[in-house]
């Protein structure tokens, strides 16, 4: 396996009561797959993405990504792990409001030494007309194509999704989503969504379902559905 | 309502940082305002008080000729004078050194006894609390002591304090080295002098006006016109007085001469009479006894000639009668023996016999003439022996009484001389009447007083900086607070929002922002008005403490400035709170609740250049967006740091100003070390004096003549003082001229002047121009600009003596003398004819104790500032990184190292403080001209000019304070959670 995580806990203490947002959460995901980790909301998915993503830390359990065990790295080596390995698309976009499409891909590119021509993702992700535009100046689903550029252009190892189309109307969603897996497919990345829209899991090579912190269930798509033959 | 306020305490709670840095804004601003504006005006009115309490006369009258009953009368009765009060004082050493003795007053001038008692007796004084001890015996010596007091020395029984001297340099005295040291009191009776010395007056015009205020030379104007107006008539009065008794007292001496050569003469004349009947004696005796002796000797002649004559019948003579006796008697013998052979009665016997009665006859009669001869040269010899003695005593009688002639007739000649001699001296005196100068009345009021005046100049320095301080302050106050406010609501619109879509109104969430800023404001401004009344003035009084006797600060509470603060600040926070709050919440619960839109990313101006723009890393491209995207930010950063810079700026530039104008002055221009100023001009330096100088090593004195004249410029008048070299080129040895335009060396020549640069720059003159100055008497002398030269203190104007008689068309005499070295204290100068010495050391000694007190002000502005940099820079730190949470979570998610996202939050705030220093820098020039315009006095012109360090130092500290920010900040950063950026937007 790509990406294994093994019996992952993490708790959370409010006062007296200690809140298992994560309760030995084990599943694994190939290279190049297409992964959505599926739930309602308080499941714990945000908590194995944060975990996963190199922003917070577990109480116990491995998490090995390309061989390597991320929950032994220290503060600095989870930084440097997030800025070569990871991309992460945000619910909310996140772009850095004072640059241009362009120059929010090349911020994010500059940062790792083996990256994609800015300019030829922004083209991938169809947006190559408004690569002198600031964020304010887009829509919010352009601004998430944006946001998806720029983690791709990283070239991570692992692309995470909190709720991309979270923020977005159905029809936008979907476009976004397209974008996203089409362009995944075409770089061969390997992406984790996390969403409770079930809608989307239908499209995905691995369905991680979670319940109360636990796994509940890991379904393989044989068959993946293609995006526009979803039902939102 | 309860839940509001609670939400306040809240907030609060919430963003202590914040609301802490407003509060200190606030309570710096306060604490400054009010710290320097009441500490002057604290200082004033301690002084006042203290003038007041001890009633300090409003005038004091003195004239070169002493004031007399009359006078006093006289004063008694013009408008405004409450009391005329005559008193003594005479300046006397003790030790060598000067001090004052005055009579004690009741009614003015009051003393302030810190130890001891009042004197009772005669011979017990008041002496000054910093110089002397109880039970000190101060001597007194004056050459003229018993003309003014009956007592030459004095037991200390009180220590006091006067009001007329509340400083250290106590003014100028007539006697010693001319500087007056020390002051006693003595009781009134102790003064013997036959007129007063002064006469001080109390107006009632003034008594509850401020002293220093122009309210107090107001009320004092209509007397001083009273006094100008009544001066010549008491001059010429006095004048007249003076004059009577001088010419009576010709009189009466021309009288008294006269009487005694009278006398001389009588008693001469007398002594005359005695003479001539003495003569007249002694020349009868004379003739009386000459006559007797004459014919008694010409009888006794008769008498011997007859006698001879007889003799010579008988054939003898004076010399041969013994030898006729004895051959008579041998023939008588013989012609017996004959007779005895010859028969008696014969013929011949009897012829023999006859003959024989014949010889015996004839023999008898020989013995006869012969005793009458014996007997008639006995006689004459002591005739002719008495007639001689008498004539010698006659001889010896007649000198007597031609000495007795002689005598008187020297006695005559010494009348006569004696009388020519007084006629003369009373010609003289005559002569002298008329040259007694006119009494000169000098009106002099508190303001001739040195430390009265210098008290309030120095107060100026500190009002100079009370001026401007608190505008800034202010200024950064509503900046900040209406920044963080701003953030505040900004931050807080959606539970604006939640709060009006519950049904709150309006105005109940605008309280709750207002009690916000309001709890903040009060407590600050509670903090500032602590410190401002409690800390700073004393403080600053302190300062001056050193330097002045003055008693404890009364710290007052001025009205205005109080209600002003008070006001200004709740006006302040409320119209801010108010006016941001409102922009906000004029907009519908819908819309707050809505997202609101983050600014436009703009492309700036750096972009039109691509080259350069593209190099640039795109942290630099987002700092230079935001920079300029958040305009208000820019300004409010740039404003509050420039104006700290500038404060700072100012502070340092002060402290140079006042400091380097001593160095460059008295080290690199003035380089003799003193100057003794003479009480009459002279041609040469007198011998005693160069014997002086000798005796104390002072090599190479050189006379100068030092004038003061007048200049005017802008509608003011400033003084300027003529220096005239009795030789120019010894002369560079002591002031060191040097051309402002090359620096070089620069000599006086004959046919223009040298003038100091300041009065060169103040009238705008350049080098081949003129200017005019005028004299005491306001005659207008116009000089041509031969040179400008570098100078700092005081105006001067350098000539030789060649061009000097030729504008002044009279011959030079110098008045002064410069040298190095110094003469010893205990040398009395005035016996010397030396008024006083100023030493360049006493100069800058004075000079740098200021400085030296107003550092410790500057010092406190400069902390003040650095306080107020520090907070401004933290509340705008906290601000930015409250705008960038979401920025920064999201960059630290991307990977973006700790460090990397410091330097990007702190870059941006770094680059406006670079801006804000510089502004600062700029503004800070200016702002120090513009103090040391305002703290500028008539005598020194301060220096502009800032030095390089202070400015780097200043550029140093606000960097200082940026960098402790960011350290404080880091941690902050460092805080911020990556899962932030997953959350919705708020």
């Amino acid at each position: 396996m790509y990406i294994e995580l093994d019996k992952i806990t993490k708790k959370y203490k409010m006062g007296d009561i200690v809140i298992p947002a994560a309760d030995k959460v084990s599943f694994g995901i190939n290279e190049g797959e297409f992964a959505v980790v599926l739930g309602p909301s308080g499941a714990g998915k945000t908590t194995i993405l944060n975990i996963l993503g190199g922003m917070d830390t577990c109480d116990s359990g491995k998490i090995m990504v390309d061989g390597k065990d991320i929950t032994k790295y220290n503060k600095k080596e989870l930084t440097k792990y997030r800025r070569n390995d990871i991309g992460f698309v945000f619910q909310f976009y996140n772009l850095v409001p004072n640059l241009t499409s362009l120059e929010n891909i090349e911020l994010a590119s500059q940062l790792c030494k083996d990256s994609l021509p800015a300019k030829e993702v922004l083209k991938s992700v169809g947006l190559k007309d408004r690569m002198n535009n600031f964020p304010s100046q887009l829509s919010g689903g352009e601004q998430q194509r944006v946001a998806i550029a720029r983690a791709l252009a990283k070239k991570p190892k692992l692309l995470l999704c909190d709720e991309p189309t979270g923020a977005l109307d159905s029809k936008t969603g979907q476009k976004v989503l397209e974008v996203l897996y089409d362009t995944c497919k075409e770089y061969g990345m390997t992406v984790i969504i996390i969403t409770h829209n079930v809608s989307i899991s239908k499209i995905a090579d691995k369905v991680i379902k979670m319940r109360s912190g636990a796994v509940e269930e890991i379904i393989i798509n044989k068959r993946p559905l293609k995006i526009k033959e979803i039902d939102w | 309502m309860i839940l509001l306020i609670k939400n306040v305490f809240l907030k609060i709670k919430n963003s202590i940082g914040r609301f802490t840095s407003i509060m200190l804004i606030i309570a710096l601003g306060i604490s400054v305002f009010i710290g320097l504006y009441e500490s002057t005006a604290g200082m004033l009115f301690t002084a006042d008080n203290y003038y007041d309490k001890n009633n300090l006369m409003d005038f004091k009258i003195t004239s070169t000729h002493g004031l007399t009953k009359g006078d006093v009368k006289s004063l008694e009765g013009i408008n405004n004078v409450e009391k005329a009060i005559p008193s003594y004082s005479v300046d006397v050493l003790d030790s060598g050194k000067s001090i004052r003795v005055h009579a004690i007053e009741k009614e003015v001038n009051n003393v302030v006894l810190m130890q001891g008692k009042m004197p009772k007796k005669n011979n017990e004084c008041l002496a000054d609390y910093y110089k002397y001890k109880l039970k000190d015996e101060i001597i007194f010596k004056n050459d003229d002591l018993k003309s003014f007091l009956s007592i030459n020395k004095c037991k200390v029984v009180g220590l006091i304090k006067s009001p007329l001297y509340i400083r250290e340099e106590k003014g100028i005295s007539n006697i010693g080295n001319g500087k007056l040291i020390s002051y006693v009191f003595v009781k009134k009776d102790v003064f013997i002098s036959e007129f007063y010395t002064e006469i001080y007056l109390l107006s009632d015009a003034t008594k509850k006006k401020s002293s220093y205020y122009e309210e107090y030379n107001k009320a004092l104007k209509p007397l001083k016109k009273e006094l100008e107006k009544i001066k010549p008539i008491r001059e010429t009065i006095r004048y007249e007085e003076i004059l009577e008794k001088a010419s009576n007292e010709i009189i009466k001496i021309e009288n008294e001469l006269n009487e005694k050569i009278k006398d001389n003469l009588v008693t001469l004349k007398k002594s005359k009479k005695q003479l001539d009947n003495e003569k007249k004696k002694t020349d009868d005796l004379t003739a009386e006894k000459t006559t007797f002796f004459d014919s008694n000797l010409i009888t006794l002649n008769d008498q011997r000639n007859n006698l001879l004559i007889e003799m010579n019948k008988l054939g003898a003579n004076e010399n041969n009668i013994d030898e006729v006796i004895i051959n008579t008697k041998t023939e008588i013998t013989n012609l017996n023996n004959l007779l005895l052979t010859l028969p008696e009665g014969s013929d011949e016997y009897n012829n023999i016999k006859t003959n024989i009665t014949l010889l015996e006859q004839k023999l008898n009669a020989l013995n006869t003439m012969k005793d009458n001869l014996i007997k008639i040269n006995n006689n004459k010899n002591v005739l002719e022996q008495n007639y001689l003695t008498f004539k010698k005593e006659i001889a010896s009688a007649n000198e007597k009484i031609t000495d007795g002639y002689n005598k008187y007739n020297d006695g005559l000649i010494e009348i006569d001389k004696a009388k020519n001699e007084a006629n003369e001296k009373i010609l003289e005196a005559k002569a002298e009447l008329n040259n007694i100068e006119k009494p000169k009345w000098y009106l002099l009021n508190r303001k001739d007083n040195s430390g009265y005046i210098s008290y309030k100049e120095d107060i100026i320095k500190v009002e100079a900086i009370s001026k401007v301080l608190p505008i800034f302050f202010i200024l950064v106050v509503i900046l900040m607070v209406s920044n963080t406010l701003n953030r505040i609501v900004e931050e807080e619109r959606t539970e604006m929002g939640i709060l009006l879509a519950n049904g709150f109104s309006t105005s109940a969430i605008m309280f709750e922002y207002i009690l916000y800023v309001l709890i903040s404001g009060l407590i600050g401004l509670t903090l500032g008005l602590v410190v401002g009344y409690a800390f700073i003035p004393k403080i600053i009084y302190g300062v001056f403490l050193s330097r002045y006797y003055v008693p404890k600060l009364i710290t007052i509470v001025s009205p205005l400035p109080f209600s002003m603060v008070i006001l200004l600040t709740l006006i302040i926070m409320l119209v801010v709170s108010i006016t941001t709050c409102y922009k906000e919440l004029k907009n519908m619960p819908a819309a707050l609740l809505r997202y609101k839109p983050p600014k436009v990313g703009k492309k700036v101006f750096f972009e039109r250049f691509p080259k350069l723009w593209s190099r640039i890393s795109f942290m630099w491209k987002t700092t230079v967006r935001n920079i300029f995207r958040y305009k208000k930010r820019i300004i409010m950063t740039v404003l509050g740091v420039a104006g700290c810079t500038a404060l700072l700026v100012a502070g340092m530039g002060i402290n140079d100003s006042i400091y380097t104008i001593s160095k460059l002055q008295y080290e690199d221009i003035i380089k003799y070390d003193s100057m003794y100023i003479l009480k009459n001009s002279v041609e040469e330096i007198p011998s005693n004096i160069l014997t002086l100088f000798r005796e104390n090593e002072i090599v190479n004195p050189l006379l100068i003549n030092q004038e003061a004249f007048t200049f005017t410029f802008d509608n003011k008048t400033e003084d300027i003082f003529l220096i005239v070299p009795k030789d120019s080129v010894n002369f560079n040895n002591y002031v060191n001229l040097k051309s402002v335009v090359n620096d070089k060396k620069i000599t006086i020549k004959d046919d223009g002047a040298i003038i100091s640069k300041q009065t060169a720059d103040l009238l705008k003159v350049k080098i081949g121009e003129s200017i005019k100055i005028r004299n005491s008497d306001n005659e207008l002398f116009i000089l041509k600009v031969n040179d400008i030269t570098e100078n700092y203190v005081s105006h001067y104007i350098y000539i030789n003596k060649n061009y000097y008689e030729k504008i002044f068309e009279e011959e030079i005499s110098y008045n002064s003398i410069i040298g190095n070295g110094k003469i010893d204290d205990k040398i009395e100068l005035s016996k010397y004819n030396i008024l006083i010495a100023n030493y360049t050391e006493d100069i800058v000694r004075t000079f740098n104790e200021f400085v030296h007190g107003l550092n410790k002000i500057i010092i406190l502005i400069v902390v003040l500032a650095s306080l107020l940099a520090f907070v401004v820079l933290y509340n705008l730190t906290i601000i930015n990184v409250s705008e960038r949470k979401r920025e920064i979570a999201t960059f630290k998610v991307l990977g973006f190292y700790d460090k990397e996202i410091n330097i990007f939050v702190y870059r941006e705030i770094l680059i406006l403080t670079l801006f804000g220093i510089i502004y600062g820098l700029i503004f800070g020039k200016y702002l120090h001209i513009f103090i040391m315009n305002t703290a500028e006095t008539d005598n020194i012109v301060f220096l502009r000019e800032i030095r390089p360090l202070s400015y780097i130092i200043c550029i140093l500290l606000t960097l200082i304070f940026s960098l402790i920010v960011q350290t404080i900040m880091n941690k902050t950063l460092k805080k911020i959670d990556m899962i932030d950026s997953l959350k919705s937007v708020e």
